[in-house]
């Protein structure tokens, strides 16, 4: 089930990211804040490791 | 000597479990499995008449064809008009005033194509998910008729280590592919599709690894499984042949005048037997492939159209659709082959119980 979970999650923030993504303004930092999302994609994606090293 | 062996086969066969078996087999067939019933094919072994002769049964079959044919053909339309439109917005881009909200119309209708995508998908996902549930259905029915005449031809030893061996390794197999490998397919498909909204490669290659996972698992669980019966049907049969062949011989040499009488009759009733086993052997696998070939054909099917329509698109829509909407049809074609190798799996069960029995 947790699983079910960890997808859905990495489902749900790829598709927000991507729609904001399109929505930022053109700039400098544009590039930046891009960065930034991919970092918080592989965050999401990581984020089972948290709950086996807890343990 | 025809008379004899109905009679066996009635005494032998519980009617009215294999009738309901056969029921539920052809309401998920569309009736295609009623050409197969176990009376028919006593009577064509009785007869030696060709089982698969029927003008019927290949009329229906090309019916199935082309009714899947025509509704693949549906999907595919509906994703080409929803890219000709992303095409078109692409194009339009430039007498916008932003680019955003050419971008966000290009997202929804995105949106609409992978929205299309995953209910089509779906549909074959339980469609293969119950044939599956019917595949183990049909060996846990038929398993334990095969074993018990395999005990009444006197092979105690196989029987007895056999039954519960097989029995086990298809619930077993049914619930690894339904809890495991099935969910992992069904979320490859759900990262191919997302890899296709995103501008950039996210999940490409877990979507590409988790496949590749569930394939290669299905594979060697099944030649585990499959070597762990055929080599105690091996030794077992060894065994079995040993202690029938020793019991035929003192019967026939230390019973005075008797003797090779009986031994004669044990001889045509094991053969009577062996032909009741083949039978119901044979109306196995004859349900099994009937069972798979709908979801067969038409995920196959689907995923022939996906590939198609991907060489339609790629000269209107962007590079990234095709590649995601020919991914798709891959991991379509990789739930076919896991539903393939399964039934494979319990033909092989089957076929090794078939085999046991000796020279049939």
């Amino acid at each position: 089930m947790s699983i079910t979970i960890w997808i859905k999650e990495i489902f749900m923030i790829i598709l927000s990211i991507t729609f904001l993504e399109i929505l930022l303004p053109e700039s400098t930092l544009r590039n930046y804040v891009k960065f930034i999302f991919s970092i918080v994609i592989m965050a999401v994606i990581l984020s089972p490791i948290e709950g086996v090293l807890h343990k | 000597m025809k008379e004899i062996l109905k009679e066996q086969f009635n005494h032998v066969i519980d009617q009215e479990q294999t009738k309901s078996l056969s029921e539920y087999a052809s309401e998920l067939t569309g009736g295609i499995s009623e050409y197969f019933t176990l009376e028919e094919i006593l009577n064509a072994a009785l007869e030696g008449n060709n089982i698969f002769e029927n003008k019927a049964m290949i009329a229906s079959l090309k019916d199935l064809f082309f009714y899947e044919l025509e509704s693949a053909l549906c999907i595919a339309a509906e994703i080409l008009a929803i890219c000709i439109i992303i095409g078109l917005l692409k194009n339009l881009s430039g007498s916008f005033e932003t680019k955003g909200i050419s971008n966000i119309a290009g997202f929804v209708c995105m949106i609409s194509v992978v929205g299309i995508t995953m209910i089509h998908f779906n549909d074959v996902y339980h469609l293969t998910l119950n044939a599956m549930k019917t595949m183990s259905y049909t060996m846990e029915i038929l398993l334990p008729i095969l074993i018990g005449i395999l005990i009444a031809m006197g092979q105690v030893t196989s029987g007895t280590i056999m039954s519960p061996l097989i029995l086990s390794a298809v619930t077993a197999f049914h619930h690894i592919i339904k809890n495991i490998i099935l969910p992992t397919v069904f979320f490859s498909a759900i990262f191919t599709l997302l890899n296709c909204i995103t501008e950039k490669d996210y999940v490409n290659h877990m979507a590409k690894m988790i496949r590749k996972a569930a394939l290669y698992g299905t594979g060697l669980i099944v030649t585990l499984m499959s070597g762990i019966i055929s080599i105690q049907g091996l030794i077992t049969k060894t065994s079995d042949g040993l202690i029938m062949n020793t019991a035929k011989y003192s019967i026939d040499a230390f019973i005075p005048i008797v003797g090779s009488f009986t031994a004669e009759t044990i001889d045509l009733f094991l053969t009577c037997m062996g032909s009741i086993k083949s039978i119901v052997g044979l109306f196995g696998i004859l349900l099994i492939m009937t069972l798979i070939m709908i979801p067969v054909l038409k995920t196959l099917m689907i995923a022939v159209i996906y590939k198609a329509t991907a060489c339609l698109i790629e000269p209107v829509a962007s590079k990234k659709v095709a590649e995601g909407i020919s991914d798709i049809g891959t991991v379509l074609i990789t739930l076919t082959a896991i539903l393939f190798f399964s039934s494979l799996l319990f033909i092989l069960f089957i076929t090794s119980v078939m085999k046991i029995g000796g020279n049939l």
